[in-house]
């Protein structure tokens, strides 16, 4: 059996011998099973051959098992002989190791090369004859000594080295000392040289005798100074600097300020500044309203009747103590002789020179009355005098009663006129009556005089009539509004009522002025929010408006009342219809129930009868019946607000007032206005003037002139118109547009822009100026004193 | 032919012809629903006035304030119009009044002014417009020179005036004007109730202004039955294009809320659809308004100036007969047989409120087709040349449009007449270069002068059926002298649209582009100064450099010093170096 060879390890004897029984009974099983046994038997040995060989099998997987678990024992032990094996054999490396180590070491400091072998050492020989006491010493403290020695004598030997380079370093400071007091010998010689030279050139001039000090001294001083100054300027360099500064001095005083000024100045035409503020002050032009009033006599005989024209005048100018404003009477053109007054008048013959006729009194005999009775014809400029024919003054008489009387009624008629002139004049001119003290001592009918001797209410209304009416213009716009806060009224018969009540009027004023009239209806009108509402007062039964409020009334941001284009003021009339609820409305104080608003225009509040029923409303259209009352109203307001004067009764009388009156407030503020523009083109020198201004200002004082000639001569249409053109010139010179300036460019504004270029250039320009100006100075006392 | 294809304003057309010599004053208003939840609502009010009353400045319901400016400034007729927005003619259909009561981007201004030569014309049209902007307080006196036109063939006055008279057509345009609240409340000031009764009482600025597009006409004109029966008539015209949504946001609150997620109405049909991702669905109904929201106030009442007659159907509503509206006690409805159109009679003197709740929409009041589209916009790129390009789309596939087209350009846009090109695209999209020519048959121009007058193109085109004709040139940019440049230069300088004609002069339809930003080229408005400054300082340099040479002494610094040392600063300096060594000389003993 091959196995059995090779297995010899007792302890897998039993293993293969199992093995080999187990092979038995498997084959004993296979017999068994043959399947040609066909026996019945064959089950029942079969399974106990079976069981026999499971025994077998158990006994070998336990044989095997052991086996396994005892390879698994010798193999740790092997693997722990052979750890020790492998620690003993690295044991023995290292010893190696350390062996070579030190090897290495021994023959390392074997041949160590040191120094003292190699120091340069005089040689043994020598030393041993130097010192022979050594000669016995090994060679060891021998060369203990020997590099002892020499430590010694090197000691030594650098010492003196250091004591000789001491030496030679003082060597050379003193050498370096010699040097620079030779340089310093050099210098001293040279200024020396140029000092003896100047002075020696000097002396040849003056040719007197120095002390032979001088130069010495000098060479001292240099010497501490040791300093050169430069060489004194040429007198040709000096001329040729102020050559250059005076050169440039000139292009720029020449030059450049010329340009400067041309391009920079503003065009300002030249004003008679003069006249304007004398016409200003009323020295020009003092206004006079010489009135001519005509008398007709028609039962009179001549004589009689220049007798009683002349006692009459004599009255009124007793009477008249307001110089300016004079009444001259005349006979009419059928009588030829003329007051003495009057030589001026009818020299001038001429029917477009002639003055107007202010009033026409015609004396008319009456059988039935005892004193004589005037009257004042509403139409026309006519006063009718009556008187019993008694009364015809005899030519002796000085002073008749009927002269008086005329006299009188004449002096009562112009008395408002006269305080309207008087308050016209003295607010034109508040402080002339202080300033022009002394000078007008001598002449007591200032206007202040007269407004003192009239009653202070008279004042008061005509001050305000003043202040309410408006500025003259030639053209007014009339505006009729009829405002309504709800939606009716909504029409009006306004084309009828204007041309019924308006129309008479604006013709009567056409010699004054033009103007233009427009309509219009405006529904829900409401009040300004925050304005005073009306309050029902009981007492009054009526809804009523504060005085104090009706500056508030007029809604003016949501009323359209917009000024008419074009030239000239708008005089606006509302024509204001209560809501039904509201109505009617009256002005608490008064129950007036309508106003004025001071240049502006009127209010009238129509209160129109309400219709009834359970909603109470306003009539949808306004008759001219019903607008009546308003428009009369109305055209009182036109002619308060037009300035003019409320007495007498006769219209063409207050027409005729009024022309004067227009003719002297033009006057006053043109001549004002030229006033203003002199003043302003005096104190704002930076304002251009241009041409046309000029002219106008010529245009206006020429037309102030003739005005006031007219004036004098008691031409007041003329006058009017003259002073009409002066204001409108005068205006339109005083609110010139080119005079404002639109880009204005203040002179701080310009220098701030250019100064970068005027401040470096200024500056060295100016100080050259001023060093050449002080040697100037300096060279003049120099030269002052010696001759 | 036209008219007749817009049915609802032939029927205004014809409503206010019946009207006309019966009453003196009459006003309207019409609403009409446009897709995308927007209101049309175009107000009318007419009044007139006798030609002898007015001549004589008797105003009744005529403004004086209008007419006292007439009678200043010679006027015959006069057209005034303020637009804001843009009309979106695809969704919106032709343009209410066919565009006859249409202006410009900003404010537009054309009149008949009777002068006897040209000059006298203009005089009188600047006191026009002087006038005018005081009156509108819109800044209508920079209509100047540069920008006032004579056009040939675009305006024809639509009132009769006596053959003799010597009338001048003027038109200026403003197109960079704003137009807002200032220009409405003197515009209500002139109808005879003032905003305060009747229609009117709707127009408030804060909703009128807040609209998509608002157009606001005043014209004037007279009209005669016989030569010698003649009225004055105004009408004003306020027409407006209101964003529902927008318009019914709270006064007190205006600023717009987002819906909460509940309200949305998604298409959950979408793939993309989600919680956070929501497709919105086209709303099928309409939505619900009343009066009183979207204006925020109700009609109070009527504005009692006409008789009974003209007092009737005022407010007019077009929106399918079955839809169900609410309205205020008192007014009665009428029903038009059109069966898209219902008017109001209102009571005198109770406020009226006309309530639309919301309704599944059936069927819809028809849009009519705009007979032609225009664009106009400025091409290419730089600050020194451009071009223009005008687009003009007939939609109709049977008729040609023949219409005029009218431009005015400012002096600083140079264009060049002979790049004027025109290509046409058909239907089929491809484009076709044709010669110009073959477009246009006829042209007046007048060119520009620097600073005196803009450039005045007038056109007489005709488009093909079912096509697109494209006109182009080129043009150059002007640059400005200094002082002309606005404030605002950097913004741009606006071209006013351009204005197309169609139609007779019986009929005709009015349509207006976008108006134009013009880049220029703006300088740095520093520049002077700094120009002033910097050569001052080399000047400056210069002067000094070659002044010291010439003036200067020349030494050594040897000598310099020594002469330093003479002079007083010389000695100073050497005081003030020896005071400072010896205060340091101690402090460092000190140390």
């Amino acid at each position: 059996m091959a196995v059995r060879e090779i297995v010899t390890d007792s302890s897998l004897l039993p293993v293969l011998n199992s093995s080999a029984e187990t092979r038995e009974q498997c084959e004993k099983l296979l017999a068994v099973l043959d399947p040609l046994n066909e026996s019945s038997d064959i089950v029942l040995a079969a399974s106990r051959e079976q069981k026999q060989l499971f025994a077998y099998l158990a006994r070998l997987r336990g044989l095997n098992r052991d086996a396994i678990f005892r390879v698994r024992e010798t193999k740790q032990s092997t693997a722990e002989a052979r750890q020790e094996i492998d620690r003993l054999h690295l044991q023995l490396q290292n010893l190696y190791y350390e062996q070579r180590h030190l090897t290495g070491e021994i023959a390392a400091c074997e041949s160590y090369d040191h120094k003292y072998l190699s120091l340069p050492l005089i040689p043994v020989d020598e030393f041993l004859s130097l010192f022979p006491d050594h000669q016995d010493l090994d060679a060891h403290e021998l060369m203990m000594t020997r590099i002892n020695h020499e430590h010694a004598e090197r000691e030594k030997l650098e010492q003196a080295r250091q004591e000789l380079l001491k030496r030679k370093q003082a060597l050379i400071a003193e050498n370096n000392k010699r040097k620079e007091d030779l340089a310093n010998l050099d210098q001293d010689l040279e200024r020396f040289i140029d000092h003896a030279l100047v002075m020696i050139s000097k002396n040849e001039d003056l040719a007197s005798s120095q002390t032979p000090s001088t130069p010495a001294n000098d060479t001292m001083s240099s010497k501490t100074g040791a300093r050169r100054l430069p060489p004194p300027e040429t007198p040709e360099a000096i001329q040729t600097r102020f050559k250059v500064i005076a050169a440039f001095w000139a292009v720029i005083i020449f030059l450049g300020f010329p340009i400067w000024w041309k391009t920079t100045s503003i065009y300002r035409a030249r004003l008679p500044i003069q006249d304007m503020v004398e016409g200003a002050d009323g020295k020009a032009c003092r206004p006079v309203f010489p009135l001519e009033i005509r008398f007709e006599t028609p039962s009179l005989p001549e004589s009689e009747a220049y007798h009683l024209l002349r006692t009459t005048q004599h009255t009124l100018d007793d009477l008249n103590e307001f110089s300016a404003h004079h009444l001259r009477l005349k006979l009419s053109d059928d009588h030829t002789i003329a007051s003495d007054q009057d030589i001026l008048g009818q020299s001038q013959s001429a029917t477009d020179r002639k003055a107007d006729i202010t009033l026409t009194v015609r004396l008319l005999p009456r059988e039935d009355l005892s004193t004589p009775r005037s009257e004042l014809h509403p139409d026309t400029t006519r006063l009718d005098v009556y008187y019993p024919p008694s009364q015809i003054p005899p030519p002796s008489a000085s002073s008749p009663p009927l002269s008086a009387y005329i006299a009188g009624e004449l002096q009562s008629l112009f008395t408002e006129e006269k305080a309207i002139f008087a308050q016209i004049l003295s607010d034109n001119n508040p402080g002339g009556a202080n300033t022009n003290g002394p000078s007008s001592a001598n002449n007591p009918q200032q206007p202040s005089s007269i407004l003192n001797s009239i009653s202070p209410q008279l004042a008061e209304n005509i001050s305000r009539r003043l202040r309410r009416s408006m500025k003259y213009a030639e053209t007014y716009h009339l505006a009729f509004s009829l405002f309504t806060p709800g939606s009716e009224p909504s029409s009006w018969d306004v084309k009828t009522a204007v041309e019924e009540y308006i129309s008479p009027l604006l013709q009567a004023f056409a010699p004054i002025s033009n103007f233009t009239v427009d309509t219009q209806v405006q529904l829900y009108a409401t009040f300004a929010p925050t304005a005073p509402r009306p309050e029902y007062d009981e007492a009054q039964a009526a809804w009523t408006l504060k005085k104090d409020d009706l500056s508030a009334f007029i809604n003016a941001a949501e009323w359209p009342l917009s000024p008419s284009i074009g030239s000239g003021p708008t005089i606006n009339f509302i024509l204001y219809v209560p809501a039904p609820s509201q109505s009617p409305m009256v002005v608490t104080e008064n129950r007036a129930t309508s106003w004025i608003i001071p240049q502006w225009g009127g209010v009238f509040l129509l209160n129109p009868p309400l219709s009834t029923g359970d909603h109470p409303s306003n009539p949808p259209h306004l008759s001219q019946e019903a607008l009546r009352p308003a428009f009369l109203t109305f055209s009182h307001q036109l002619l308060t607000l037009l300035g003019a004067p409320a007495t007498p009764a006769s219209l063409p009388f207050r027409l005729q007032t009024l022309i004067r009156i227009r003719a002297a407030t033009l006057l006053l503020s043109a001549s004002s206005t030229m006033g203003s523009l002199a003043r302003l083109t005096e104190s704002l020198p930076s304002i251009p003037i241009p041409a046309n201004v000029a002219t106008s200002v010529a245009t206006t004082l020429s037309h102030l002139a003739s005005a006031c000639e007219h004036l004098r001569e008691g031409r007041f249409q003329a006058a009017l118109a003259d002073a009409r053109v002066a204001e409108a010139e005068a205006e339109r010179s005083f609110f010139e547009k080119s005079m404002v300036g639109q880009a204005y460019f203040p002179d701080e504004h310009k220098v701030a822009v250019y100064l970068p270029l005027l401040g470096p250039i200024g500056v060295p320009l100016i100080v050259g100026l001023l060093k050449e100006l002080k040697k100037v100075v300096t060279g003049l006392k120099a030269k002052g004193p010696r001759p | 032919m036209i008219v007749l294809s817009f049915p609802f304003l032939f029927l205004l057309v014809a409503f206010s012809s019946l009207t006309y010599a019966t009453s003196d004053y009459h006003e309207s208003l019409v609403l009409q629903p446009l897709p995308q939840s927007s209101l049309l609502a175009s107000f009318n009010f007419r009044s007139n006035a006798s030609q002898s009353s007015f001549d004589e400045r008797n105003y009744r319901h005529f403004p004086r304030a209008l007419g006292q400016i007439l009678q200043h400034a010679h006027t015959e007729e006069l057209h005034l119009r303020f637009t804001t927005g843009r009309w979106d003619a695809e969704s919106w259909g032709s343009r209410p009044w066919n565009g006859v009561k249409e202006g410009n981007t900003g404010v537009e201004l054309w009149a008949w002014i009777d002068a006897t030569d040209d000059q006298e014309a203009f005089a009188k049209w600047i006191t026009l417009t002087q006038s005018l902007s005081g009156l509108f307080c819109a800044s209508l006196n920079f209509i100047d020179s540069t920008r006032t036109t004579r056009p040939v063939a675009s305006f024809a006055p639509t009132g009769d005036h006596s053959v003799s008279s010597n009338l001048h057509l003027l038109h200026g345009t403003l197109p960079g004007e704003v137009v807002c609240t200032e220009n409405l409340t003197p515009f209500l000031k002139l109808l005879p109730c003032k905003g305060k009764a009747g229609v009117a009482s709707l127009l408030d600025g804060h909703k009128l202004f807040d609209a998509s597009w608002q157009s606001m006409s005043v014209d004037i004109r007279r009209v005669c039955s016989r030569p010698d029966d003649c009225l004055v008539q105004i009408e004003q015209t306020v027409d407006i294009v209101l964003d529902l949504e927008r318009s019914k946001r709270p006064r007190d609150n205006p600023i717009p809320r987002p819906v909460s997620n509940e309200q949305l109405v998604c298409d959950t049909s979408k793939p993309y659809h989600g919680e956070d991702t929501c497709y919105p669905l086209e709303k099928t109904s309409e939505g619900g308004w009343s009066l009183s929201e979207i204006f925020g106030r109700t009609v109070s009442g009527v504005c009692p100036l006409g008789d009974s007659q003209s007092a009737e159907e005022t407010i007019c509503l077009r929106v399918p007969h079955e839809r169900g509206v609410a309205i205020s006690d008192g007014a009665v409805e009428i029903r038009k047989p059109d069966g898209f159109t219902r008017c109001y009679t209102l009571q005198p003197s109770s406020a009226f409120d006309l309530v639309m709740p919301e309704q599944e929409a059936t069927t819809h009041v028809p849009l009519d087709e705009p007979v032609l589209r225009a664009e106009r916009t400025i091409v290419g790129h730089g600050v020194e040349r451009g071009g223009m390009r005008i687009i003009f789309d007939n939609p109709s596939d049977t008729d040609a449009v023949e219409f005029m087209y009218f431009e005015t350009l400012p002096w600083f846009l140079r264009p060049y007449v002979h790049t004027l090109q025109a290509t046409t695209t058909g239907r089929d999209g491809v484009r076709r270069q044709v010669p110009s020519s073959q477009f246009i048959k006829e042209t007046f121009y007048r060119p520009a002068i620097d600073r005196e007058r803009g450039t005045q193109l007038e056109l007489a085109l005709s488009v093909p059926a079912a096509s697109i004709v494209t006109l182009t040139y080129h043009f150059e940019k002007a640059i400005l002298r200094y002082t002309e440049y606005p404030p605002d230069a950097n913004r741009g300088f606006n071209v006013a649209p351009a204005v197309i004609k169609l139609g007779g002069h019986e009929n005709p339809i009015y349509i207006r582009t976008t108006s134009l930003l013009l880049p220029l080229p703006t300088p740095d408005f520093s520049m002077p100064y700094n120009v002033i400054i910097l050569t001052s300082t080399v000047i400056a340099l210069a002067f000094g450099s070659i002044f010291n040479l010439l003036v200067r002494r020349f030494v050594s610094v040897e000598e310099a010093a020594a002469l330093n040392s003479q002079s007083l600063k010389g000695r100073l300096a050497g005081k003030v170096i020896a005071f400072r060594d010896r205060i340091k000389g101690k402090s460092s003993k000190v140390e």
